[in-house]
């Protein structure tokens, strides 16, 4: 009797019938170590990538089929390949899934001639997104008297934009819904670096949309740590993220990231998702904003 | 060159039933005799439904030598089931490939089917089912163990299964530490 096609284990040259253990099974009774190791790989692919990653510490046998290939090509996203294939520089395609997943989790890829830069949320595996500031809309941007281009050696951009006097504020992008992973939320962060002198920026006029079909979420926002403007003697700002004012936190890359809204990515969405950050009501004088990109990542 | 058992009852049913009748007879490797609805087996299973177009079906009861009479108890029953059931279009179209298809969560009553069962009869039934090339009671099995297992700690896991820690202190060192990130609870 042939074997069903899906059954893609590694061959077991015992006679069938026989059952074959996939691991250190003496004086044990754990009978889920008596399923073929693509059976227990299946199991382990419908858990998510912290699961697979913890069952691999349970023994010997777990490991192997925590590592497989099937398991980890289960929690990369459907179309990882053709994302890859836009990376500035060639993705190593050769190694394991379970190395490829982890790396794509660890550090993030330029893509698309350097103007966004992709990673995974490495507990799920959902696709994550920054744009760079020289993709996104801003208003004057054009104009070096008021936005001018920076090379920061910790910027993962090959340049940035950095405004020098701004009176009207709009910043604004957008990404495509079928770019990000289905069924998942998402939150959207404008990260940036505050010069040594700034000013106006944290105006409470500074409103940040975030546009989904119809319907447009708003916020007020404010680029300066908590701290500095409620007088509270802590510094640093811990971050506030309500549903309608947001502070900045420190990130562990030393940029500074605010909240500007969030949005569900149903699965059946074809359209376009659009953020951007604007003040237009006061006009006063800004200075001293670094730009490096706004980030689309998975709010867990 | 089977067992013998029950084989009168076997001879029964084919004097009544010929080529065209719309069950099929399995036999379990303890030589147990289960009918399922043709219809059915072909469509759940791609090895039935391989057999059946082949012709290589016995009336006197196609011998499963894998897989044991509680677990192909269990086979006959979820086919019965899932004829029962109205099947939605997700399930119909559910025979993509293995780990490429998002998979669909299970209906309520395949979730009763599979929490009834003990973890012996869970794990025999996914090998029964991984036998047959039955790909949705696979992944509702499957789905079920994978929900002892998530969010637990390797020492929860362990246990949940009664499975021996058969790693040197130094390799699980290893191990955690490489993937420190997703050790946040122990």
């Amino acid at each position: 009797m042939k074997r069903p096609r899906r059954n893609h284990e590694k061959e077991h040259p015992e006679p069938e019938g026989v059952r074959t253990t996939t691991g250190n099974e003496a004086d044990c009774d754990c009978s889920i170590l008596h399923l073929p190791e693509a059976c227990l790989a299946h199991v382990i692919s419908l858990t998510t990538p912290a699961d697979a990653c913890r069952s691999s510490a349970v023994s010997t046998a777990f490991q192997a089929a925590a590592s497989s290939d099937p398991v980890w090509e289960h929690f990369l996203p459907p179309g990882y390949r053709s994302i890859l294939a836009r990376a500035d520089h060639p993705v190593d395609l050769t190694t394991s899934k379970k190395e490829l997943f982890l790396s794509l989790a660890q550090d993030h890829v330029l893509v698309d001639q350097g103007t966004k830069s992709f990673w995974l949320d490495r507990t799920s595996g959902a696709k994550c997104y920054m744009l760079s500031s020289r993709s996104l809309v801003i208003a004057w941007g054009d104009y070096p008297l008021y936005w001018r281009r920076i090379y920061l050696p910790d910027s993962r951009f090959a340049s940035m934009i950095s405004a020098l006097t701004s009176k009207f504020f709009l910043l604004a992008g957008h990404i495509e819904r079928r770019e990000l992973s289905p069924n998942t939320k998402y939150a959207v962060y404008l990260v940036f670096r505050l010069e040594d002198e700034t000013y106006g920026l944290h105006c409470p006029t500074q409103e940040a949309h975030i546009t989904t079909g119809d319907q447009v979420a708003k916020r007020r926002v404010s680029l300066y740590p908590r701290t500095t403007q409620a007088g509270e003697g802590e510094q640093g700002g811990r971050a506030e993220e309500d549903s309608t004012l947001s502070y900045p936190r420190e990130r562990e890359d030393d940029w500074m990231e605010v909240q500007l809204g969030e949005f569900y990515n149903h699965q059946e969405d074809t359209e376009v998702v659009d953020f951007r950050l604007l003040e237009h009501v006061q006009l006063h004088w800004k200075k001293g904003l670094m730009l490096e990109g706004i980030e689309i990542r998975q709010k867990n | 060159m089977e067992v013998d058992k029950g084989k009168g009852e076997a001879e029964e049913t084919r004097k009544v039933a010929e080529a065209d009748r719309d069950t099929v007879t399995l036999k379990s490797s303890d030589g147990k005799l289960f009918e399922v609805s043709k219809e059915a087996a072909a469509r759940l299973s791609t090895v039935l439904a391989g057999m059946i177009a082949g012709g290589s079906i016995d009336d006197n009861g196609t011998d499963l030598k894998q897989i044991g009479s509680e677990a192909l108890e269990n086979v006959v029953d979820y086919c019965n089931k899932h004829a029962n059931s109205i099947p939605s279009a997700a399930l119909i179209s559910s025979s993509i490939s293995f780990n490429t298809a998002p998979f669909k969560e299970p209906e309520e009553w395949e979730r009763k089917f599979v929490d009834r069962l003990s973890h012996d009869a869970l794990f025999d039934l996914v090998e029964a089912a991984n036998f047959l090339g039955m790909e949705r009671l696979l992944d509702v099995t499957c789905h079920k163990i994978s929900e002892m297992m998530k969010g637990k700690s390797p020492d929860q896991i362990r246990e949940v299964f009664n499975i021996k820690n058969d790693y040197t202190k130094e390799e699980l060192e290893e191990i955690r530490q490489e993937l420190a990130w997703a050790f946040y609870d122990d």
